[in-house]
């Protein structure tokens, strides 16, 4: 079942996808976009569980966590010109994160902009994990 | 001892003739270009982007990602990637930064002038690219790098 439009989302950004202030689209561009749940883990928690699971050092990085409210995702994408597209999340949880989810819908670079540039940035330095 | 005790060893693998040293090889090159290509890389994307590119290139093995699902760095879309890098105006404004997508294909973004957000993705078959001022996005294979870059605002 999608999760609710109320709820909102996170992704992880980390340094193959962001340089400097520039965030590359291929961050949601594609099919089966990879987020998480704030509703099931806090944000606070997601800095631990993002540099447990994503992180690769010393090379691949967490950076910044991006969040958007899942209505305003799926305003963006019925919106979106010349293609409005029907956006969902659905719950996929895995073990090494329960809050994991997914956005199965094919997101284009175009759509993408515009998501990125809708996203809520949350910026931590290292040592205050 | 007698030589011919022993008995005479055939040869299990041969050489080819163009392949022996002092032959002709008009295929081979010494020089891979590797130097050539670093040059164009700091000189087309600066340090970061030559920082970058030697990270994705050495570092991002099978299996990197949110569910390890990244792919390494694909040689065609590298081989793409310096192709476009060659034909590409000097930046006049700020260097273009790189990035690495799931699917192991480089990526390059800029601003151009007036604000113009160009981003240009090297696949192994085709170059797809995005010119945020007029929504275009489309690609085009990569023997038609040239036009493509007549298309794109100049960084």
């Amino acid at each position: 079942m999608p999760v609710p439009p109320d709820e909102n989302i996170l992704r992880a950004i980390c340094t193959d996808k962001i340089d400097g202030d520039d965030i590359s689209p291929s961050l949601f561009k594609g099919s089966r976009t990879s987020v998480s749940l704030p509703s099931v883990i806090p944000l606070e928690d997601h800095w631990a569980i993002f540099r447990r699971g994503v992180q690769k050092p010393p090379e691949r990085l967490l950076e910044m966590i991006g969040e958007i409210n899942i209505g305003d995702l799926q305003q963006i994408g019925r919106g979106f010109e010349p293609k409005p597209t029907e956006i969902t999340v659905e719950p996929a949880p895995e073990d090494w994160n329960p809050a994991h989810a997914e956005i199965p819908e094919i997101i284009s670079r175009g759509l993408a902009n515009k998501i990125i540039k809708a996203l809520t940035l949350h910026r931590r330095l290292p040592n205050e994990c | 001892m007698n030589a011919s005790y022993f008995p005479t060893r055939q040869a299990i693998y041969t050489t080819k003739p163009e392949l022996i040293p002092g032959g002709d090889l008009p295929n081979l090159q010494t020089d891979t270009g590797d130097g050539q290509r670093e040059d164009l890389l700091l000189a087309k994307l600066g340090s970061s982007g030559w920082g970058r590119v030697h990270h994705f290139r050495n570092y991002y093995s099978q299996g990197w990602g949110d569910r390890g699902q990244g792919r390494p760095l694909s040689p065609r879309s590298l081989e793409a990637f310096y192709r476009f890098l060659e034909l590409m105006p000097q930046p006049r404004r700020t260097a273009p930064k790189v990035f690495l997508t799931d699917s192991g294909h480089l990526e390059v973004c800029w601003t151009g002038e007036a604000g113009a957000e160009v981003q240009v993705e090297f696949t192994p078959t085709h170059t797809e690219f995005y010119i945020a001022a007029t929504e275009t996005e489309d690609s085009l294979p990569h023997h038609a790098m040239a036009d493509l870059l007549h298309m794109l605002p100049p960084p």
